[in-house]
């Protein structure tokens, strides 16, 4: 025999005693289990989605605009061990051929054989060039089938940026028309993306080969997967050493020529401009190299004669003449005869630059003539022209079609003569320095570099290649699949959310157990007597009945562990259906590990001991004596010394006064404080108010107890019963206090940002613009301005008041509440600051330093050189885990680190998932994002429909895909919003629970006081009469808990419920409070029924 | 009062009960009294003269308002409350009106829960040996790994009186031992506590209204007004 042996006996004797305590304790540990295991169940998800996206992919370079050749694909994948995809990886758009259903942002992927080897499935495209394959969601959204057609609107790639000078933007798309001939799970490698989102994209997947041909691609890609070899995944530095290795400088749009002209050995590029560091790099590569910048002008002026569009050429060297200033000109023979000059006369330059949103600007430039040159040798090299598109390769200058406007009636018949002649040779040469200062643009400032005639073709390349690192042109490895783990492992703790949803849950489970544990206690006081009249001291006793606890806990915990996975099954599938919204609509599969429900298990354990303990610390304090005499009641005669210390009603009257001060002074307060500090003036006022109304509640029961009533009448005396156990009373009114403040306070924040009259404050999250819109492929013209408009059909009656705000949008992760994941390289939205900055569109919770308008931070310099953004409060608080200040790491198109300073944070807007940074350094850092796929749109409100209707016909080609703002608003606010409804659900279960446990405290009173109701019984009250004034006084406190709570919480809520856009569940909270009225009630009289049940005479008798 | 050892001495012990907070109820109003290692007292009285109080108070289940006890020679009321739990376990053995066996612990456990309450030492085989003996002894023996619910009303409260002697206290106590019993059982019992009294050498106190077993003890003692005297005689 030993006292744990003992604790066993008692156990296994008493279990019907426990069983309710058991109930409880497996409730509140599967709770916690199975919310634990949520968040195993969503991160599982995600990883599967993740690897579900990759397939066998470990590390992929995404070069967006820049296309290298098939064999490097080859060769870096011989050089791992590894198979290796090259994919040609677009932006589009899908539609039925009849127009009849379109999807916009799709993602197409030209692939070949190895890429779906990489998914581990059959290739679903082999047998024909036109056959197209769409993944589950695209075929949804268009309804295809196998065998129909769907045509596709594909962004076509320019190596010369559209917003380049000179680049053309009328090919910007093309169409491909294919029969789908296979629609492709997400086994079937129909998830592939490089972005993580647990939300797949549209993706239509082709033939390598056919896209390239339709946009005029040969033997290329931009998108290189590499899986794992035989001797397991690839290092990331393993892969960018291979890719190092073999590169060439065609990967990179790079070409390497010997000049008929000078014998010199030329680097250049189809991309007209040298990137900026590959032009540095290369003219340092090799003894002897100079740069070149050859630009197309408009016109070559000297008094009244004039050379319409020609070349100059800036460069150092031959054949300039040696000393020409910057200042200087030196002309070709052709033109000083053309327009007279000597030396010594002035020849003005006339040439455009292009501004944002391709916003053509017409500058001049004027030299002095230094020297004239013979058109021979040096100065006759045609080579010096770059490849201009739309002009390099046409026959005649009539034919020319350069991305900016040309007067072809002021090509003179002596153009023609010298185009035909000498093509695009330069007619003037002017310094580099002087060229740089003129035509220095985000794209380079170089358009060749030349090496001297002695060195080699081979030479200069192998140079090259060494001093350039590919990738400061887009050329490198990422590690997708640990990015994409990564983004998985790091989202959203769903786990800890559910437990946050749960706690009141949790709470009231343990709230019960502790009430029936301490009820069962209660049953064995004379044991506990027994126990100490023979030695044992009260803290052994205490110990003796905690171990009892702890096999209640121990049961619980492992039952609890094991429900608890049905818990989580059960709410995965409510995460899959009503309560998609949290998830996005993200299917998510069930997974629990074993550490989680062991830790689940343990945690629920020791929490169950601790309420117990709570419990068991009160025992064993009353005398033996008291406790082993049956007929004793404690509260007949206490002993002297413990008279004083019953009534501890004092320290309620301080605590009602200073909470129910204070919350009348914040209520006060929040209706004259400005809208946005209200709402937490109103809550402080609330739950001052709700710990008023439970200190009240004490002072009211003390003062029952202390016989508020001198006249004696029976239903003084149930007042003064509910009053003898002030604490346990207590407990349960602030439970159903506590509980309905926050299922109805929390309720009642559910809004709907789709209300118009919210949607249209320009300090509101849509920043009082009416429509979102996105495009599936850049628009390049500016829509405010009538040339921008003609270019797509619009004239200035259909967008009559409307004014549009674009933005250029380097894709990366989603990183709003819509994103599951963890955004590993967030999406980054280039804008004018100006255009929000003047209208005061927004509202900003959070701002560095002061600043009279926030907007213009972003054009601020930062000391150490970072970038100003500004994101959502969400999105930086949540979804990034940054605060203003902060600063954030992001790769830029030359693989370069830029640091981002969090300078502003606006509060919930249409840019959750974002960071917006000025467009200029935009430009500077993602020079491969071409035009605006963002807009925000300001269209009178009687307008909007017609303006959306406009443009969405007029920009079908780009996939124009707009939106009201308040309804892209509404999508985050869902999520929210379901996460409300989820707490409200869990919350009322709670809720329901703690009215449960008023049962029991029915039930501890009543049989407390079974000798007394026998009393009243056998001096001749009717058992009904005797179970109706235990029922009213136990309903009292259900009357004063709700409310209490439901008082304080209207309180709280006032702003929400008097504002716009407000969205208040009434039914649902009537409901659930109704409910727990109900069930307060039930339990109250199922356990006054029980507790008077049997002989109550006998308890007569046994006094 | 003969020249054997004083096992417990209470000197003008007072206890007063609080009824509401002006006013108080003196129970026992200065009772002296001293009990001989191995001698019996039968303490008798009217119901609420305050009988069961004080034996509470000899018990150490119940302290005294004022006035000294001394309980093998150590001041009670200079403990604390593990002290005075560790001297009530070692020293004094009760038996109650009712047995208060636990239901959920065989005859031979129930008799070794005082010997949990020790030290661990304490808990030696010797207990259980003593325990089987004892029981053999009330005639027990074969009802060891019996439940309380399976015994007759006399086994049980012999039980309870084994049960009291396991730690070989110096004195037993017994508050209407006999009151839930039968006649028959009841004479029984007192002869037991009789016979065990001078076996086991313990001091016998029981409270009682039972005329047999009163008559069984060398001395008897009435509470009446709060202290205590002859029967029948002044105080």
């Amino acid at each position: 025999m030993t006292r744990a042996l003992l604790a066993v006996a008692g156990l296994r004797h008493h279990w019907r005693l426990y069983l309710g305590s058991l109930l409880g304790a497996v409730i509140a540990s599967a709770i916690l289990v199975g919310a634990l295991a949520v968040g195993d169940s969503v991160k599982e998800s995600l990883r599967r989605m993740a690897l579900s996206r990759l397939g066998e992919t470990t590390v992929a370079v995404h070069a967006a605009d820049r296309f290298f050749t098939l064999a490097l694909a080859e060769a870096v994948g011989r050089e791992l061990g590894a198979p290796a995809a090259a994919v040609t990886l677009l932006k589009g758009m899908a539609s039925q051929p009849d127009g009849s259903a379109r999807a916009p942002r799709v993602q197409v992927s030209g692939v070949d054989a190895n890429f779906w080897k990489l998914g581990s499935t059959s290739n679903p495209l082999a047998g024909g060039s036109d056959r197209l394959a769409l993944n589950e969601r695209l075929a949804r959204r268009l309804g295809a089938v196998v065998g129909g057609e769907v045509l596709l609107r594909i962004e076509k790639p320019s190596l010369l940026s559209r917003d380049a000078p000179l680049s053309t933007v009328e090919d910007a798309g093309v169409s491909v028309r294919g029969v789908v001939a296979a629609v492709l799970k997400d086994s079937d490698f129909g998830r592939f993306s490089l972005e993580a989102n647990q939300i797949p994209p549209y993706a239509a997947f082709l033939d390598r080969e056919t896209l390239n041909r339709a946009i005029d691609l040969k033997a290329r890609a931009n998108t290189l997967l590499v899986g794992t070899g035989s001797a397991g995944p690839p290092t990331l530095e393993a892969a960018n050493a291979a890719l190092w290795k073999h590169w060439r400088v065609a990967d990179v749009s790079l070409e390497v020529r010997r000049v008929a002209a000078t014998r010199e050995i030329e680097l250049r590029t189809d991309r007209v401009f040298l990137d900026e560091p590959v032009g540095t790099a290369a003219v340092g590569a090799a003894p002897g190299g100079r740069g070149i910048l050859t630009y197309f002008v408009n016109g070559l002026r000297s008094g009244d004669r004039s050379t319409p569009y020609s070349t100059v050429a800036s460069l150092n060297g031959s054949p300039l003449p040696a000393g020409m200033r910057d200042d200087e000109i030196a002309v070709n023979s052709w033109l000083a005869k053309d327009l007279g000059l000597t030396p010594g006369s002035q020849l003005t330059l006339d040439y455009y630059v292009v501004g944002p949103l391709r916003k053509l600007e017409e500058r001049k430039a004027t030299f002095r003539v230094h020297s004239v040159l013979p058109l021979a040798g040096a100065a006759a090299d045609r080579d010096l022209m770059p490849d201009f598109p739309g002009v390099s390769e046409s026959e005649n200058c009539r034919d020319w079609k350069p991305g900016i406007p040309v007067e072809l009636s002021r090509i003179r018949d002596t153009d023609e003569a010298y185009w035909d002649i000498h093509k695009g040779t330069p007619k003037a040469f002017i310094t580099l320095a002087a060229g740089q200062k003129l035509w220095n643009n985000r794209f380079g400032n170089l358009t060749a570099v030349r090496y001297r005639p002695e060195e080699t073709e081979a030479n200069v390349e192998a140079c090259v290649r060494q001093a350039v690192n590919p990738a400061t042109v887009g050329l490198f490895f990422n590690p997708v699949r640990e990015q994409a783990l990564a983004a998985g492992a790091q989202s959203l703790d769903f786990g800890q959310l559910f437990i946050g949803f749960s706690f009141f849950l949790i709470g009231a489970a343990l709230l019960l157990m502790s009430l029936l544990f301490a009820l069962g206690i209660e049953q064995r006081c004379q044991e506990i007597g027994l126990l100490l009249a023979v030695g044992w001291t009260p803290r052994q006793v205490r110990i003796l009945l905690l171990q009892e606890g702890a096999g209640i806990a121990a049961l619980a915990s492992a039952a609890g562990a094991v429900l608890g996975t049905l818990y989580t099954r059960g709410v995965v599938a409510g995460l899959g259906t009503v309560w998609s919204g949290a998830v996005s609509g993200s299917s998510l599969v069930y997974h629990a590990e074993l550490a989680t429900v062991v830790g689940g298990g343990v945690a629920s354990f020791l929490v169950a001991c601790g309420s117990i303990w709570l419990v068991v610390r009160g025992q064993a304090k009353t005398p033996a004596r008291e406790l082993m005499s049956s007929a004793s009641d404690s509260m007949v005669a206490a002993p002297v010394r413990t008279t004083r210390r019953r009534i501890a009603a004092p320290v309620g009257l301080p605590t009602a006064l200073i909470s129910g001060v204070a919350g009348i002074g914040m209520a006060l307060a929040g209706f004259v404080a400005p809208h946005e500090q209200a709402a937490g003036l109103f809550f402080g006022a609330g739950a001052g108010l709700l710990i008023a109304g439970i200190a009240v509640g004490r002072l009211l029961l003390s003062r029952l107890e202390q016989g508020g009533s001198a006249r004696l009448s029976l239903r003084a005396m149930g007042a003064r019963n509910i009053s003898r156990r002030a604490g346990r009373s207590l407990s349960v009114v602030a439970l159903l206090a506590s509980g309905s403040f926050l299922v109805v306070a929390i309720g009642a924040n559910r809004h709907d940002p789709a209300d118009p009259e919210v949607a249209r404050r320009r300090t509101s999250g849509t920043g009082g613009f009416t429509v979102y819109a996105e495009s599936s492929l850049p628009i390049h013209q500016d829509l405010n301005q009538e040339d921008g408009r003609n270019a797509y059909g619009l004239d200035s009656e259909d967008l009559a008041g409307a004014a549009i705000a674009p933005f250029r949008v380097r894709p990366g992760d989603e990183a709003s509440c819509l994103n599951l994941n963890r955004a590993q390289a967030p999406r980054l939205l280039g804008i004018d600051p100006r255009l929000l900055a003047d209208r005061g569109a927004f509202s900003f919770a959070a701002t560095h330093g002061n600043a009279e308008n926030p907007w213009l931070l972003l054009d601020s310099d930062q000391p150490d050189g970072a970038i100003p953004v500004i994101g959502d409060e969400n999105t930086l608080l949540w979804s990034l885990g940054k605060s203003v200040g902060d600063t954030l790491s992001v790769t830029d198109d030359r693989g370069d680190v830029l640091k981002l300073r969090v300078v502003g944070m606006v509060g919930n807007s249409v840019f959750q998932g974002s960071l917006l940074l000025s467009e200029k350094p935009f430009m500077q850092h993602f020079p491969s994002v071409s035009g605006y796929q963002g807009f925000l749109i300001d269209a009178p409100p009687d307008r909007v429909k017609q303006v959306t209707d406009v443009l969405s016909e007029a920009l079908v080609d780009v996939g124009f895909d707009p939106m009201p703002a308040g309804e892209r608003l509404a999508l985050f606010a869902e999520v929210e919003n379901t996460y409300l409804s989820i707490f409200a659900v869990l919350g009322g279960f709670g809720l329901l629970l703690g009215s449960a446990g008023l049962g029991v405290v029915v039930l501890r009173n009543v049989l407390e006081r079974r000798s007394e109701l026998a009393l009243l019984r056998a001096v001749g009250f009717r058992s009904r009469t005797v179970q109706w004034l235990v029922f009213s006084e136990h309903s009292l406190l259900l009357a004063i808990g709700i409310a209490v709570g439901v008082g304080s919480a209207l309180i709280a809520v006032l702003p929400s419920l008097t504002s716009m856009g407000a969205e208040v569940p009434v039914q649902t909270l009537s409901l659930t409070l109704l409910a727990v009225v109900a069930v307060g009630a039930l339990s109250a009289a199922g356990a006054t029924r029980a507790a008077l049940s049997g002989s109550l005479m006998g308890s007569l008798r046994s006094e | 009062m003969t020249g054997a050892e004083l096992i417990l001495v209470l000197n003008q012990v007072t206890k007063l009960y609080a009824v509401s907070q002006e006013q108080e109820l003196s129970i026992l109003k200065g009772v002296d009294l001293e009990i001989a290692a191995g001698s019996t007292l039968a303490i008798v009285g009217a119901s609420g003269s305050g009988k069961s109080t004080l034996l509470n108070i000899m018990g150490t289940l119940d302290r005294a308002t004022s006035g000294t006890m001394t309980l093998l020679g150590r001041d009670v009321a200079g403990l604390d409350e593990n002290a005075v739990s560790h001297l009530r376990s070692s020293a004094v053995g009760f038996v109650f009106q009712l047995h208060h066996l636990l239901p959920q612990c065989t005859v031979l456990e129930n008799v070794l829960v005082p010997t949990l309450s020790g030290p661990r030492e304490s808990r030696r085989e010797d207990a259980v040996a003593r325990a089987r003996r004892l029981l053999d002894r009330v005639g027990l023996s074969s009802r060891l790994n019996h439940r309380p619910g399976q015994l007759s009303g006399g086994e049980r409260q012999r039980t309870a009186v084994v049960r009291a002697l396991i730690n070989e206290p110096a004195l037993l106590l017994a508050d209407e031992p006999t009151g839930s019993l039968d006649r028959q059982s009841g004479e029984n019992l007192v002869s037991l506590l009789l016979e065990l009294n001078r076996e086991e050498g313990v001091a016998l106190v029981a409270v009682t209204h039972s005329v047999e077993l009163a008559a069984g003890m060398s001395r008897v003692l009435e509470l009446r007004d709060g202290r205590l005297g002859a029967v029948g005689g002044a105080q």
